[in-house]
């Protein structure tokens, strides 16, 4: 491939890549997410479980979670008309769509412009690298109970750090899946 | 000056500035026992509040055994665990985490999202009042 053919090649590729939504608007784009500072999101959403970054779902998705607090997964998270609207401001300005993470790039490019989850491990991109994770036949550890609570593994995620992760499934159940 | 004739003024001193306190530091317990009691609640009591607390309601959705203790455990000089997402819920005692009880906002905000889920309803003033007391108690 001579000099020129490969710069073709390279502009093509880049024009193809620019029509996508989803796509580093610089080389700021990160593995990792702001460290949350939101008093109020901290306050009223990480009581119960950890505040997920706002990066992990798309605005369509916050939209469904805020209108839906009456019935938070079985819970009650009501809050007043305030600090609701504060808190979904919050989440609307951060979310997947805007945000430059290759987590959220992927997520999107990972759902149908139709799909809102409601929860971020509903997001195929997540849920397909956490398959394993609640498989009792990949004898996984830890063994969390549900997959709310990211901290369990990824050590560092209340930084924003996801890369960091104790988990392991056994050699044995490895070589054995299929067939336990 | 003569030592009763110095008592008044100390009096009348400790009397200002226990008026002007109370203001700044008002209990929020005892405020909402107040409203609780203007409600038709009455005789708020710790054991009561115990026996509340530890009271079982089967959840007719999901069959659960719901019970204020599941998620903040029996000593509530403990932490807890969310029942659902395991996360570590502080102790509710005040003698070991002085920041509960301390905001009648967030106090009303919990008795009502969580008598919703452990009981499937919203708590009468009575129940949260003798909750109230047993916490505060703790």
């Amino acid at each position: 491939m001579n000099r020129k053919t490969r710069l073709v090649g390279i502009l093509l590729a880049l024009s193809a890549v620019s029509q996508t939504a989803w796509v580093p608007q610089s080389l700021a784009a990160t593995q990792f997410f702001p460290a949350i500072t939101d008093a109020a999101y901290l306050k009223e959403c990480g009581s119960c479980h950890m505040a997920y970054p706002p990066q992990f779902l798309p605005a369509r998705s916050w939209n469904r979670v805020m209108g839906s607090l009456q019935d938070h997964f079985g819970d009650s998270a009501q809050l007043d008309a305030a600090t609701q609207q504060r808190i979904h401001d919050y989440l609307i300005a951060n979310a997947a769509d805007k945000a430059q993470n290759e987590h959220s790039f992927a997520i999107m490019h990972s759902l149908n412009a139709s799909e809102a989850p409601l929860r971020v491990t509903a997001t195929p991109y997540i849920a397909g690298l956490h398959a394993a994770v609640l498989d009792p036949a990949w004898r996984p550890n830890p063994r969390p109970k549900t997959l709310a609570e990211c901290s369990v593994c990824h050590l560092r995620a209340q930084l924003g750090d996801y890369s960091m992760r104790k988990f392991t499934v056994t050699d044995e159940a490895f070589r054995g899946h299929g067939e336990l | 000056m003569s030592r009763a004739s110095l008592l008044g003024p100390i009096a009348l001193l400790l009397t200002l500035a226990s008026a002007g306190a109370p203001n700044a530091a008002a209990d929020p317990v005892d405020d909402l026992l107040k409203d609780f009691a203007a409600q038709g609640a009455s005789n708020f009591s710790a054991q009561a509040g115990e026996r509340f607390w530890d009271h079982p309601v089967t959840d007719p959705k999901s069959g659960e055994v719901r019970r204020c203790s599941l998620c903040h455990s029996n000593d509530l000089r403990r932490s807890g665990k969310h029942a659902t997402t395991g996360k570590v819920i502080e102790p509710l005692a005040p003698s070991v985490n002085p920041k509960r009880l301390s905001n009648r906002e967030d106090i009303e905000k919990w008795l009502l999202r969580n008598c919703k889920w452990t009981l499937g309803r919203e708590c009468t003033p009575q129940e949260k009042g003798d909750a109230l007391v047993m916490i505060r108690s703790r």
